[in-house]
């Protein structure tokens, strides 16, 4: 079952926009929001609608579900572990 | 038309430091005593309070008339009265929480007064000569009206968090310029605000004042009383 904890959606936007580097006034420019959303979003203050989550996906060119989950993402080293054990 | 107006007052990144932030909540927190205050200088103010109270209310109402106009001025909390369509999707969530806090403090405050008041008047207790007069109801719906908005402002700037690093502050700092000019401005909007309130009512009470020297003839003016803006009723000790 799924269960959303916090009643919060994590993300990875932060992360995708300084790979990219963007500010957060590039990217809410590019998918058509205000900077604050973004900063919002990447705080974990904001859930977004599931256009918004899809918009930034598709700007992404990620997975919806790589830069969105229910559940916080795994750190860089405990994907590291899961890999080595897989 | 109207998008770019509402996008020429869009907020700005430097009203999420944190700095700018904890200005809003306490300009919001400090403008809930004006419209009381307001109310006091064209209600109470008639029936005695001494020079030293006129002095301290004014300077209250000052301060709080300064809090007051940050309030109005300020990007962020404007963005709870645009229409939807001119807001992003948080902004949208931001302005119905607000307005939903707002709306059940306002019915929770109509609520008691409403109850205050039937006690009152049940348990037929002397009413003050300051609730007696006919603008009294008036003055309160207005007080509520204001706090309504007050209220909405306080939620909103509750709900903001910093957004900027220390780094990307000290970047905008640089280029914001204006400061004194908006300082300026905002101390003179307040001067303006207060004593153009207190003018009016002065004027106000004046020009009542000389209608009733010129209907009784000097000395023989008995009473004065105000019914709203229009209404003067003026008894002579001769009639």
């Amino acid at each position: 079952m799924l269960y959303i904890y916090n009643n919060m959606i994590y993300n990875r936007i932060k992360l995708l926009r300084t790979e990219k580097g963007l500010s957060r006034k590039d990217l809410a420019d590019a998918v058509d929001v205000n900077f604050q959303t973004i900063g919002y979003l990447e705080r974990g203050d904001y859930n977004p609608s599931l256009e918004l989550a899809f918009k930034l996906a598709e700007y992404f060119d990620v997975p919806i579900d790589a830069a969105f989950s229910p559940r916080p993402f795994l750190s860089l080293s405990e994907q590291l572990k899961a890999q080595k054990k897989d | 038309m109207m998008k770019s107006i509402f996008k020429m007052f869009e907020p700005t990144e430097m009203q999420f430091t944190r700095q700018a932030i904890s200005r809003l909540k306490w300009a919001s927190i400090f403008s809930f005593p004006f419209p009381v205050l307001t109310a006091w200088l064209f209600i109470a103010k008639s029936n005695g309070p001494k020079e030293i109270t006129e002095w301290i209310v004014t300077v209250l109402m000052l301060l709080s008339a300064a809090a007051f106009i940050y309030v109005c001025g300020s990007r962020l909390l404007n963005r709870a009265w645009s229409p939807d369509k001119y807001l992003d999707e948080s902004e949208i969530a931001r302005k119905r929480q607000s307005g939903s806090f707002a709306f059940i403090w306002m019915i929770s405050i109509a609520m008691v007064v409403t109850l205050i008041w039937l006690i009152w008047h049940y348990i037929g207790w002397p009413i003050p000569d300051f609730a007696n007069r006919s603008g009294f109801g008036f003055q309160v719906l207005a007080v509520l009206i204001c706090w309504a908005f007050i209220i909405q402002a306080y939620k909103m700037s509750q709900m903001l968090v910093p957004l900027l690093e220390d780094d990307e502050i000290a970047e905008l700092t640089k280029t914001d310029k204006k400061y004194w000019v908006k300082f300026a401005l905002w101390v003179g909007m307040a001067f303006t605000l207060t004593l153009g309130l207190g003018a009016f009512d002065k004027s106000y009470d004046d020009g009542a004042k000389a209608r009733a020297i010129e209907k009784c003839g000097q000395g023989n003016v008995k009473s004065v009383s105000t019914k709203g803006l229009f209404q003067t009723t003026i008894t002579c000790s001769n009639e």
